[in-house]
């Protein structure tokens, strides 16, 4: 196809973890074993598009936000932003990325210095990449506040003057300050309160609205994703098991692992209670997946052929991807 | 019905001490629960309701902590007069308590089995090898795979689903007549918070025990509870049985609690946010607490804290215009998904 090229594409990006082995082990000759944290993921994210990542704790939806910003070097893979591949070791060039592509972490507690105030870290942000000259960062501070919902007086506070709304607001301002063009949102909602999570989520759509803003919503909450997102990829230990657009995953989840997940979230409604598809087990450790499909221990579908065979994505219905062996001949009951 | 109830709470006052003087955390909490029931108590950080289940295993820290008044009856008897003896052996025996992080709550020195059979000692004074027999079987009911493996294992060595399942044994191990479980599954991935709510209901079931269900998960309170009480900056807003919360709440604050959740099964997904954030607990408005961010508030919820209303007999808020808030509504002004 003859599109322009989409505003972040990832292809192949693995990420291993050496894990060093304890004294014992090394003196017993025991090989170093690796966590398979990412293992060969691919994500496309066009402009304006909110792409949710979503799964399960240790799945790996974090490790892969991190290593399309360079915060973590990935093992293999590449990251193109417009088409133009990011040279990591380039610091002019990452310089330049950082301002397109952006951050916002869980916990703005441990994200914020508490010893700068709230105008200190939005301003340190204006400096270092030299967004607006000297003379106008002060102004450029007071815009930033109030595109967040927040008045001038919160540049002399500090962090831990602010509730957690508040403090997750300065850290959207703190990336909003260099004007990117894509954000990754590192459960950005999960640490609030429901009546705060949805001031942030309100905020967060509307500047997509404002400012044309891409972003990457990793989480857990499906709720929350499936009000914020144009279309979701779930993550089962490293590898990307389903991605399709929004309504449609939500209506019609073909992967066992992503109807189980949907099955599992608590609807607030007494008269939802059913029968859920309840997942035995824990999730197997990334230092040593299953052999096949990564979820076949889990999943009551499971066959030979799952054990031997490493599913591939594939398109089952338009746009939705699914690697399961069996996708579209499950039915959810 | 007219059994006695397993649990009554009559106007609790916790206070805790601070250098800007007393804030109180739980300001006239009533409460009760029937045996076999399972009541939910929900509200978000620092509304006060986990120091309210800390009340009642009398587990409030005392300095800074006061239990400034009201009673706690447990089967007729206040826990608040009782000696700490007493109250020692009632704690972890009739009454149990779940945390929400196990990690914290288990000691990592010891094994998962020695911990869990040191409890049945201390309170059944059985010998090591039948507690150690118990252990394993307790492992089995609450559904830990190779139980007996698992007894000499560290805390360290088991996934979150497991070590609250150690933590679920134990505080099932005297076979207690109520259970608070404090946010039980908030630590956990749902497909594994699946697994625990599952397996509470069937211990429920099979215990006949009242459960306290402490969370700020509406949904999980959907799926769990007979009944429900709200919290909201240390008092209960609204108490109900579980549908007539979720089908016509009474409180504003409830009602925007459940607008502001973005659920899964919702098709338009729209969400309404609740504008501000809970009152600072010594600085507490005049009237209303809630009123300073309530979309329904009129005058006389700026100046007159409002009375307990009842809008059903076992239905009841703390608003002035209880059940009949929405006849305030502002401008209809929906938010969420607008693309």
């Amino acid at each position: 196809m003859s599109e322009a090229p989409p505003l972040l594409q990832v292809q192949g990006l693995v990420k291993h973890f050496p894990m060093r082995g304890g004294f014992f082990d090394r003196m017993r000759g025991h090989p170093a074993q690796v966590v398979r944290a990412v293992d060969d993921v691919d994500l496309s994210i066009r402009e304006g598009e909110t792409l949710a990542l979503v799964g399960e704790s240790g799945c790996g939806k974090s490790t892969t936000g991190r290593c399309i910003l360079y915060l973590q070097q990935p093992t293999e893979g590449v990251v193109a932003f417009r088409g133009e591949q990011i040279d990591p070791n380039n610091t002019n060039e990452m310089r330049e990325r950082r301002k397109q592509l952006q951050i916002v972490f869980q916990d703005p507690n441990s994200s914020l210095n508490p010893r700068m105030s709230v105008g200190q870290t939005l301003e340190e942000a204006l400096a270092f990449h030299k967004i607006v000259p000297k003379s106008e960062r002060s102004n450029r501070v007071r815009e930033l506040l109030h595109t967040v919902g927040l008045n001038d007086q919160f540049r002399n506070r500090f962090a831990n003057e602010l509730s957690g709304g508040q403090r997750q607001r300065i850290g959207i301002a703190r990336a909003l300050a260099v004007d990117p063009e894509l954000i990754v949102a590192d459960e950005a909602v999960s640490a609030l309160d429901v009546s705060v999570q949805a001031q942030i989520l309100q905020l967060l759509a509307r500047l997509r609205e404002e400012k044309g803003l891409a972003y990457l919503f990793i989480s857990h909450q499906l709720g929350v994703v499936r009000s914020i997102s144009d279309a979701v990829a779930v993550m089962y230990l490293g590898k990307i098991v389903e991605q399709a657009p929004t309504e449609e995953i939500f209506h019609n989840p073909l992967h066992p692992y992503t109807q189980a997940l949907m099955a599992a979230a608590p609807v607030p409604n007494p008269r939802a209670r059913r029968d859920r598809i309840l997942l035995t087990g824990d999730p197997p450790s990334p230092v040593n997946p299953p052999s096949g499909c990564r979820f076949r221990t889990r999943c009551r579908y499971a066959t030979d052929q799952c054990a031997a065979e490493v599913p591939l994505l594939r398109e089952i219905v338009p746009n939705h991807l699914v690697a399961c062996h069996y996708a579209g001949e499950l039915t959810g009951s | 019905m007219t059994t006695t109830p397993l649990l009554q709470i009559e106007n609790l006052q916790v206070e805790f001490a601070t250098r800007g003087g007393a804030v109180h955390a739980v300001d006239g909490v009533n409460l009760t629960i029937e045996p076999g029931q399972t009541l939910g108590l929900v509200g978000e950080s620092g509304s006060g309701k986990s120091v309210t289940a800390r009340a009642i295993m009398r587990l409030v820290p005392t300095p800074p902590g006061r239990y400034a008044g009201g009673r706690i009856l447990f089967e007729g008897k206040d826990l608040l007069g009782l000696s700490d003896g007493e109250m020692q052996s009632l704690r972890g025996g009739q009454i149990s308590m779940v945390f929400q992080d196990p990690m914290t709550f288990l000691n990592p020195v010891f094994t998962a089995g020695e911990q869990v059979a040191e409890a049945i000692r201390a309170h059944q004074g059985a010998s090591k090898g039948e507690a150690r027999a118990k252990t394993i079987e307790l492992f089995r009911t609450v559904g830990i795979p190779n139980a007996e493996e698992r007894f000499s294992a560290y805390p360290h060595e088991l996934s979150g689903g497991l070590r609250q399942r150690v933590m679920i044994s134990m505080a099932l191990s005297s076979r207690p007549k109520l259970l608070i479980a404090d946010e039980p599954t908030t630590a956990l991935d749902v497909t594994i918070q699946a697994q625990i709510l599952d397996l509470l209901r069937h211990l429920q079931d099979e215990f006949g025990m009242s459960i306290l269900l402490i969370t700020h998960d509406l949904g999980v309170v959907a799926e769990m509870c007979d009944k429900v009480a709200v919290m909201y900056a240390g008092q209960i807003v609204e108490e109900a049985s579980i549908e007539p919360i979720f089908d016509a709440p009474a409180h504003p604050y409830t009602s925007g609690l459940l607008e502001a959740i973005p659920s899964t099964s919702n098709d338009g997904a729209q969400f309404r946010p609740i504008p501000g954030a809970p009152p600072d607990l010594a600085r507490l408005p005049q009237g209303c607490r809630f009123a300073p961010r309530c979309r329904y508030r009129q005058a006389i919820c700026q100046t007159t804290p409002p009375p307990r209303v009842a809008v059903s007999p076992a239905h009841s808020a703390r608003c002035h215009f209880a059940g009949d808030f929405k006849k305030n509504e502002p401008e209809p002004a929906i938010a969420g998904r607008t693309s």
